[in-house]
């Protein structure tokens, strides 16, 4: 039967082609990760400082984000992000990469978002924004908003389930990136050997090169009780934070030489002495400080600390009392504040 | 009385029982193999073959002429994107739904062969439904290599790298296209059922109603082509003519409603055909 050969053999063209597609894909370099960082922050854009990368889900699932930013104390980074995209980033961000880049005395920033969500949704979020215009740039959608009296940003997304939001031009610049599969982060070698050196599995990860750190103030001037401080040559600090079991983090600084590194130390054993002096009128401040720890290696200065679940009670207690004032006595406790509504519409498509 | 005598004085009684029609499964099965090898060694097959050639042409040209000696703003993938959703979408799909699906039985009543098929002991609901699947393999069989290889003829061009960007695309564009091929089929086979003259009747359906695709507000929603071009991602909303005017329509209800009206479109032409008496001119 001449037609069903036919058949056949048209059908094996389309399985073969879409076989390939599909193994190219899953073989594309952009699948490997980085360090903790997928493959996909490699198309933030070479002038990046600083990059963080933050695992939404643990984040919100954790007992500390219970504690402390559930309900009315909802971050206001999820709230604009639900805002601008429709995205509840409790429910349909996985991760989240954000960086910062400077650039010819300018400054951009651009955040590659990740998780499980329905891009016709979100594009028909996008569409519905004021002040909102669309672009092609290498073949992709640019979706432009313009605020009043504030730099453009933009928003594109990379795959079906990731998208890329921020500065227009580090959009465009990550876009680029991610559609050419050559440049962005690639070329900022010092940034990409910091985010190497980062063991994966932490909640929040962030590292920052020289150029960043070049931007602080050389000096701290006197205040809180604190000596006028000049701060010695850094370069490079990388940081990493879990929640669970305990909130617990680790910062790593890497300085000019060893002096440098003793100064830091110095600076920081201050601070924490500080904290110690409060320990008569608050204990919890002398916890705290019992639980950090400052040790030096050579022009490395390593700064561990961890916070059991009682020291983080007392924090939130203390914080509590003293957002009350003097002289008010604590009221019974306030009911559990609802959590955001949803955007209209998005309840009854569900 | 034996037997033998008996059958001799009522010879009705001792004729073979009259087979009863072929089951409904295995008669579609038959018309489809049959009804397969009519539609793809067909003129119109050549026809609509020139007709899903011309992106491949065009992809082998950006490649050798535009690609390879100027430096052009178009990239392989929104090339493949226009292509896509210009010509696929607007132009060669409906275009080959429309020549196939009504010409299913009208083809038979033009030649007068449809009372050879309709004597068979065939159902008339299994014959509809074996020439729809021969029509729904006769265009898969056209249109994906098509869509594959003008695929593979741009996004080679960055290498792996362009496959691994496009893989996406491709596997949502043939979904895309296959829907649109069940979709258009399914009322143009109703068409093509119900009309003496259908192939009129769905020009005008594909160059006149289907317009309202690019209006505002709900009148998109009663068109197939505005349920497509939802579900394909190479339309940008709101860029060129198509400034606040397009909009997105969400996928699942898309899906609903293109899967629900080519079940009923079938349906009525299935219930069109079994009922119809077919009186061929002298």
């Amino acid at each position: 039967m001449r037609g069903r050969r036919a058949l056949v053999l048209s059908m094996v063209v389309v399985a073969v082609g879409v076989l390939t597609a599909v193994a190219a894909y899953y073989l594309d370099p952009s699948r490997g990760t980085v360090g903790p960082m997928p493959g996909v922050g490699l198309t933030l854009p070479a002038e990046t400082r600083v990059v963080t990368g933050l695992d939404v889900q643990r984040l919100v699932h954790s007992p500390v984000y219970q504690r402390f930013f559930s309900g009315a104390n909802r971050p206001q980074a999820f709230t604009e992000l639900q805002a601008r995209t429709g995205l509840r980033a409790e429910r349909d961000v996985q991760e989240v990469l954000l960086s910062s880049q400077a650039r010819e005395g300018r400054t951009g920033a651009v955040a590659i978002v990740s998780g499980t969500f329905d891009r016709q949704r979100v594009v028909r979020a996008v569409e519905g924004q004021r002040g909102m215009s669309t672009r092609t740039h290498e073949g992709r959608a640019l979706y432009v908003f313009h605020p009043d009296g504030a730099p453009s940003s933009a928003l594109a997304f990379l795959e079906d389930d990731v998208l890329a939001l921020g500065t227009e031009a580090e959009v465009e610049q990550a876009v680029t990136g991610y559609v050419r599969g050559t440049g962005g982060l690639r070329g900022n070698a010092e940034l990409l050997a910091l985010v190497q050196s980062i063991k994966p599995g932490a909640t929040v990860w962030s590292a920052g090169d020289e150029t960043l750190l070049s931007r602080l103030p050389s000096a701290l001037p006197s205040a809180g009780g604190l000596p006028a401080m000049t701060l010695p040559g850094l370069k490079s600090v990388v940081f990493t934070g879990d929640l669970e079991p305990a909130v617990a983090f680790e910062a790593v600084i890497q300085t000019r030489d060893e002096k440098s590194a003793q100064q830091i130390a110095g600076m920081a054993g201050m601070i924490i002495g500080l904290a110690r002096m409060q320990g008569g009128q608050r204990p919890e401040m002398q916890q705290l400080a019992s639980a950090i720890t400052v040790t030096t290696d050579q022009s490395r200065v390593r700064l561990n600390g961890s916070f059991s679940d009682d020291l983080l009670a007392a924090l939130q207690k203390s914080q509590g009392q003293r957002g009350a004032g003097p002289g008010t006595t604590p009221g019974p406790p306030a009911p559990p504040a609802a959590p955001p509504s949803e955007p209209e519409g998005e309840a009854e498509e569900r | 009385m034996s037997a033998a005598t008996a059958a001799a004085a009522d010879p009705v009684a001792a004729a073979p029982p009259r087979p009863g029609p072929v089951p409904f499964l295995r008669g579609a099965r038959v018309v489809f193999d049959l009804s397969l090898e009519a539609m793809l060694w067909s003129r119109r097959s050549v026809f609509m073959g020139l007709l899903l050639v011309v992106p491949l042409l065009f992809a082998i040209l950006y490649r050798v002429l535009l690609a390879a000696h100027a430096p052009v703003r178009i990239t392989p993938a929104l090339f493949f994107g226009g292509m896509f959703g210009s010509y696929y979408i607007w132009f060669a799909l409906p275009l080959t739904a429309l020549f196939y699906a009504t010409a299913l039985v009208a083809d038979e009543v033009e030649a007068k062969t449809i009372t050879y098929l309709l004597t068979r002991p065939v159902r008339r609901t299994s014959i509809l439904l074996g020439k729809f699947a021969a029509y729904l393999g006769t265009t898969l069989a056209l249109v994906l290599p098509s869509v594959v290889l003008t695929f593979f003829v741009l996004m080679t061009r960055q290498g792996r790298r362009g496959l691994a960007l496009g893989a996406p695309d491709l596997v949502r564009d043939l979904a895309v296209a296959a829907l649109a091929l069940l979709a258009y089929g399914a009322l143009f086979t109703f068409v093509g059922v119900l009309l003496r003259w259908p192939l009129i009747t769905g020009l005008l359906f594909l160059y006149g109603w289907e317009w309202l695709s690019i209006l505002p507000g709900w009148a998109p929603r009663l068109t197939i082509r505005a349920w497509l071009t939802s579900m394909h991602h190479h339309t940008v909303v709101g860029e060129g003519l198509s400034q606040g005017v397009v909009q997105t329509l969400p996928v699942v209800p898309g899906l609903i409603t293109l899967g629900t009206s080519s079940l009923l479109f079938l349906a009525l032409a299935a219930w069109i055909f079994s009922r119809r008496q077919y009186v061929l001119d002298q």
